[in-house]
């Protein structure tokens, strides 16, 4: 089997096809990596609006795991800036 | 632009010192994470919190922080670049989602703590596993894709290499 091209710095397969005045195709680690990272944040989104995973954030901890003391929520109220 | 070999050596050495000690802290952290959400004894789950605390703050986010900056440092004074190769940007946005959430994160652990040392029941907060496992995952993708670096040439990187080809050597030109 022919060699494949190599980068002449860093030795990387440099993926090009039968016409190598054309740009490398994307390879198909990062094609099947792109879809679990797409599923997986449709499954996020949806877990999300329908409220099955609740609230993300703090809001959560305390709701979902168990609420302090109300005397401790008082003196200490969740960051504002992390309910996301 | 390029560094010499030494210098670009010293930077590889900050850039897998600063990552690697991440990973570690994580590891050290989940156990503390294991330790509060498990536990039931009251003094054990405080310290937990309290030391996690500690941890994110003092050693995690720093080495986070130092991580992501030596990184593109490193990726730029070297030939791989920062978007020339699949490896070397999938990597860099992992790291950066890793360390956005890292950030919001710290706060809510901060307020755990400050919870969990006041006096209320500890046991009844939840922890952080699920950030904890994710993050460690998340590293451990990139600590493989750093040893094993998979084929893949951006269209960026294959036109300033096909740029590079073209311009004569420096010797050669009058």
């Amino acid at each position: 089997m022919a060699d494949r091209p190599r980068d002449i710095d860093t030795g990387d397969d440099i993926g090009v096809g039968p016409d190598a005045g054309s740009p490398p195709r994307m390879p198909r680690w990062v094609k099947v990596a792109a879809i679990i990272v797409g599923v997986l944040v449709v499954v996020f989104v949806v877990l999300q609006l329908f409220g099955v995973g609740g609230e993300h954030g703090p809001g959560r901890h305390l709701s979902g795991g168990g609420t302090p003391p109300a005397t401790v929520m008082q003196e200490h109220p969740p960051p504002a800036d992390d309910q996301g | 632009m390029t560094l010499p070999s030494r210098l670009r050596t010293a930077v590889l050495t900050a850039h897998v010192t600063t990552s690697v000690g991440w990973l570690g802290a994580v590891v050290a952290y989940l156990a503390l994470d294991v330790a509060a959400v498990t536990s039931r004894d009251v003094q054990l789950v405080r310290a937990a919190y309290l030391a996690m605390e500690l941890t994110v703050s003092h050693v995690i986010l720093p080495l986070a922080l130092a991580s992501v900056l030596i990184g593109v440092v490193n990726a730029l004074v070297t030939p791989w670049g920062l978007f020339r190769h699949y490896w070397v940007l999938v990597k860099l946005l992992l790291t950066l989602v890793a360390t956005t959430v890292l950030v919001l994160e710290t706060h809510t652990i901060s307020y755990l703590a400050q919870v969990a040392g006041s006096g209320a029941d500890p046991r009844e907060l939840p922890g952080s596993l699920g950030h904890s496992i994710g993050g460690l995952v998340v590293l451990l993708i990139t600590a493989i894709l750093s040893v094993y670096k998979p084929r893949g040439m951006t269209r960026y990187g294959w036109r300033k290499q096909q740029r590079q080809r073209r311009k004569p050597p420096a010797a050669l030109v009058p």
